[in-house]
């Protein structure tokens, strides 16, 4: 097993909103909130399926990056993290454009999958099939020459949206209808919550005489001293009463990013190593080249 | 029948959607779909290339109203159409794709690999180097799905798929390639002709 072609994808779809992020996947179908223009690391960033600690290489380990895509929609950008490094830089070797995004591969320049739709506009994600349909982008980017991770050398790779992507865990207080305390607390009837009719929200603790229980609604209704939300299995609008509160969470798209590496390992890292030495290439053919020049000079 | 190029494809008709959420199942052994009388393995005179996998793909998107994407399922409210499906390669008991932190992960994601490629899924994903099988080893390929409801409760032809294609040396050929595998050559057909076309100019 000295060379092994590798992946990683990372989306930041979880098995329930109350649950950023887990270590393993799981079935799931919420897609986590993420704030516009903040990077997140795809394997310990707290949103979505992460691993266990950063990713390294041991003394015995090179590891060389070949391929990087992300979906084409919310402006997602990837960056690469060599130590603390930023491998993506602008033009004027700074890691942050003057909007307060930052640097790395769009995903419309390298997709993922390779052949998504095309989102109406670059940083809105496809809500409608009549947005896009027919359309698939495809990559105008190739990493080449490839990213190198050294023996002992910690990497990361980031992932960042120009544009917010669902609604963070916000707690509303509200009622249905007007009374006394309608001008301070009846955030439902007010539009600051965020919701719409037809959002879809998943309420992870309610309080008041009637809690709500767990689980996935759709708002109905939102405008003057009306807020009518339902469960997705029963189309009736839900009382809430004057003390109601809850803790909601609005979907957000799904995201995803995919990295291909080759992990080499022991004498194969060695002679990865040695070929960097060289000025040579290192990839899987020219480590195989090294091996049988030492054979036939008899050098092993 | 030295070098054959081989292909298993596996649908995973007839399952249990739900039964499937979370687990590697075998697609060869599983019990689900078409699968085959015992566990691949590679005889002492075999030696086997894997050289290309594909499973079932899925693109992460907004929810909507739509209830199907791109000829795969998407349930409503749902973030992922298609059955978010990974394809892990197992030689004897060890798992050949890892996460970074060198914990076996569930493998090649569909939407990297497609199986099968469209316009719309090119799929980014190449096996290169390739996955070797040598003589005498077991090898399996497992399925792990996390979105059960872009299937039907009992999955029907065609929601779920997957495809191996490797290379069968056999006899004086999976001799060759074991030499070459201990020359640091790649096994492919080209090198063990070329092999031969040695073999037969040194006499």
């Amino acid at each position: 097993m000295a060379m092994r072609s590798q992946v990683y994808e990372w989306a930041n779809i979880v098995d329930t909103p109350s649950n950023t992020s887990t270590t393993r996947r799981k079935g799931g179908r919420f897609g986590s909130f993420m704030s516009a223009n903040k990077q997140y690391s795809v394997f310990t960033g707290g949103v979505g399926n992460n691993i266990t600690r950063p990713a390294n290489t041991n003394a015995t380990q090179f590891i060389v990056i070949e391929d990087l895509a992300v979906s084409p929609h919310l402006g997602a950008t990837l960056q690469v993290t060599i130590n603390t490094t930023d491998y993506f830089q602008t033009p004027d070797t700074q890691i942050k454009y003057t909007d307060g995004s930052f640097a790395g591969v769009s995903g419309l320049a390298s997709p993922y999958p390779r052949g998504a739709r095309q989102p109406g506009a670059a940083n809105i994600a496809p809500t409608s099939i009549s947005v896009g349909e027919g359309t698939a982008v495809w990559n105008t980017f190739a990493l080449y020459p490839s990213i190198y991770v050294l023996p002992g050398q910690t990497f990361d790779v980031k992932v960042m949206l120009d544009t917010a992507n669902g609604v963070e865990a916000s707690t509303t207080t509200g009622i249905t209808t007007v009374t006394s305390n309608a001008s301070t607390a009846n955030e439902f009837t007010s539009t600051s919550h965020g919701m719409a009719a037809g959002t879809e929200i998943f309420v992870s603790s309610s309080s008041g005489t009637t809690p709500q229980d767990t689980g996935y609604y759709n708002v109905h209704s939102v405008g003057a001293n009306v807020f009518g939300i339902s469960t997705e299995q029963d189309a009736t609008d839900i009382t809430l009463d004057a003390d109601e509160e809850i803790v909601f969470h609005q979907n957000g798209a799904g995201v995803a990013c995919f990295v291909k590496y080759t992990l080499y390992d022991g004498p194969d890292a060695l002679i990865a190593n040695k070929l960097l030495e060289m000025g040579v290439t290192v990839n899987p053919n020219n480590v195989d080249w090294y091996k049988r020049s030492l054979l036939e000079n008899g050098g092993v | 029948m030295a070098m054959r190029s081989q292909v298993y494809e596996w649908d995973c008709e007839g399952a249990t959607a739900s039964a499937l959420v979370g687990t590697k199942t075998s697609i060869f052994i599983g019990g689900a779909g078409n699968n085959i009388t015992k566990p691949a393995e590679t005889s002492a005179t075999q030696f086997i290339v894997i050289e290309d996998v594909g499973v079932t793909p899925s693109e992460y998107l907004s929810d909507g109203s739509i209830t199907s994407y791109r000829g795969l399922k998407l349930a409503s409210g749902n973030e992922v159409a298609g059955p978010r499906a990974y394809l892990q390669v197992t030689i004897n008991t060890t798992d050949y794709f890892l996460d970074p932190d060198g914990i076996g992960s569930d493998g090649v994601p569909g939407t990297a690999a497609p199986y099968p490629k469209t316009t719309f899924f090119q799929g980014n994903f190449n096996l290169y180097p390739d996955v070797y099988v040598l003589p005498g080893q077991t090898f399996d390929v497992g399925v792990t799905l996390y979105n059960s409801s872009a299937l039907s409760s009992t999955v029907d032809k065609g929601e779920l798929q997957a495809f191996v294609k490797y290379t069968l040396y056999d006899g004086p050929d999976a001799l060759i390639a074991n030499k070459l595998l201990e020359m640091g050559v790649s096994v492919n057909p080209g090198n063990v002709d070329w092999y031969k076309r040695s073999l037969l100019a040194g006499q």
